[in-house]
């Protein structure tokens, strides 16, 4: 890569960044079934995506169920 | 659904593009709200999700997944996977892209990278777009991606604007319906490196076109870059690769390794086009360029068509066989390294009709 913006490795290097931090990060849980609640907590999942992402902090993950 | 700070969103599964309610498959898309079903604005990531836009009324453009910043600062990066995203129709003679990272003004620093997905424009809406790059500092990384057009108007697969970059790695551009322009740089500064590709469209595969000052440029190496029709009697000239300038700008290819195919009624394999004050170069190494054409019409591997300034065709250990370079229209020159010299061979390699030799 030649480009104006550096080396390839270093995109690479950037794009590492957008991954979460496994150890520290705090799974918040959205499913169909789930009720809205403060924490969106793997045992009591949210129903909504959007209260889940109310709730988290920067770097969390938000798990998704699956439909629609 | 817009995330403010740096997010990762998980699915349990993208859905396939011919099939978008799926089981096992999380589908975001807006009720209610005009706009995309997912915006990232702090950086972060997308997995194993369907991003669908949602189209109200008014116009203007709704993707699947936008990557944005809203205002100045650092750095972002975004790491997208398996997704499937579609923009949706917002009225007549709108676009709707499936994925658009913009820096919105911001000039920022924006790197995403998109990593074994599907790209499918055309899915939802005709005259669709699949990816937009579109600020100064924005980079697309595509490493291993896969670009499926599913209509027959597709306008743009993948679109640089503004001075952004594209990078393709080891991905593929099936000629599936049609597209105007397979990778489209548009804009000063717009860049490209294909690498280990094959990219083939039922269109034009790759431009480069400044339509400002400085220079935009794409560098394919080890790649192949095929354009075909499927209709044998089109009457149109379709270039598989055009460096063309129209204003103050240069536009600039550089081939290494790669293959140029153009096969249709009218084909074209590079096309050079410099307008009153904008040159236009392609360098091409250990390349070879063949235009064949299915209904017996001229052929030309390269066309050099010089405006006021040069229009240059520079080939070294490289395969063509037909160059044509026009009178300049204004002052420039337009030039082409003659087939058979500079270690370049002339005539049909024949690699697909020749049996290779039988070692004893």
């Amino acid at each position: 890569m030649t480009t104006r913006r550096g080396p390839l490795v270093a995109l690479l290097a950037a794009a590492s960044f957008a991954a979460p931090d496994a150890a520290s990060a705090t799974v918040r849980a959205v499913d169909k079934s789930g009720a809205d609640n403060a924490t969106c907590a793997v045992a009591t999942p949210c129903e909504t995506i959007g209260q889940a992402v109310s709730v988290a902090g920067a770097d969390d993950i938000i798990d998704i169920g699956p439909g629609s | 659904m817009v995330a403010d700070q740096r997010l990762h969103f998980r699915g349990a599964g993208p859905g396939s593009p011919d099939s978008l309610i799926t089981a096992g498959t999380t589908r975001i898309q807006p009720l209610v709200d005009d706009g995309a079903a997912l915006e990232l604005r702090a950086g972060g990531s997308a997995h194993d999700l369907q991003l669908v836009g949602k189209a109200n009324a008014s116009p203007g453009n709704r993707p699947g997944l936008l990557l944005t910043a809203p205002a100045a600062g650092g750095a972002l990066a975004f790491d997208i996977q398996p997704v499937n995203a579609f923009g949706v129709e917002t009225g007549a003679g709108t676009r709707k892209e499936g994925i658009r990272i913009d820096d919105a003004g911001t000039a920022r620093q924006l790197d995403a990278s998109f990593r074994a997905l599907t790209l499918a424009p055309g899915a939802t809406d005709d005259g669709s777009d699949g990816l937009i790059a579109d600020g100064p500092n924005v980079t697309a990384t595509l490493d291993r991606v896969t670009v499926r057009p599913l209509s027959d108007q597709v306008r743009f697969p993948l679109w640089a604007r503004n001075g952004s970059a594209l990078v393709l790695r080891q991905s593929t551009m099936l000629p599936t319906g049609t597209v105007n322009i397979g990778v489209f740089l548009q804009d000063t500064g717009a860049e490209a490196e294909i690498e280990r590709s094959d990219l083939r469209a039922n269109g034009s595969v790759l431009r480069v076109s400044n339509t400002g000052g400085g220079v935009a440029h794409a560098f394919a190496h080890d790649s192949v870059l095929a354009g075909v029709s499927s209709a044998p009697g089109d009457p149109t000239t379709v270039p598989t690769v055009t460096a063309a300038s129209f204003s103050a700008g240069d536009a600039t290819v550089s081939l290494l390794g790669t293959t140029v195919a153009s096969r249709r009624a009218q084909p074209e394999g590079i096309n050079l086009l410099s307008s009153s004050v904008g040159g236009a170069t392609v360098t091409a190494r250990n390349t070879l360029v063949r235009a064949t054409s299915t209904a017996g019409h001229a052929a030309p591997d390269v066309h050099v068509q010089p405006g006021n300034r040069p229009a240059a065709f520079a080939a070294a250990n490289s395969s063509y066989d037909e160059t044509v370079v026009n009178p300049p229209v204004g002052g420039g020159t337009g030039t082409a390294t003659a087939p058979g010299t500079e270690g370049n061979l002339s005539g049909d390699p024949g690699s697909s009709t020749r049996r290779a030799a039988t070692c004893a």
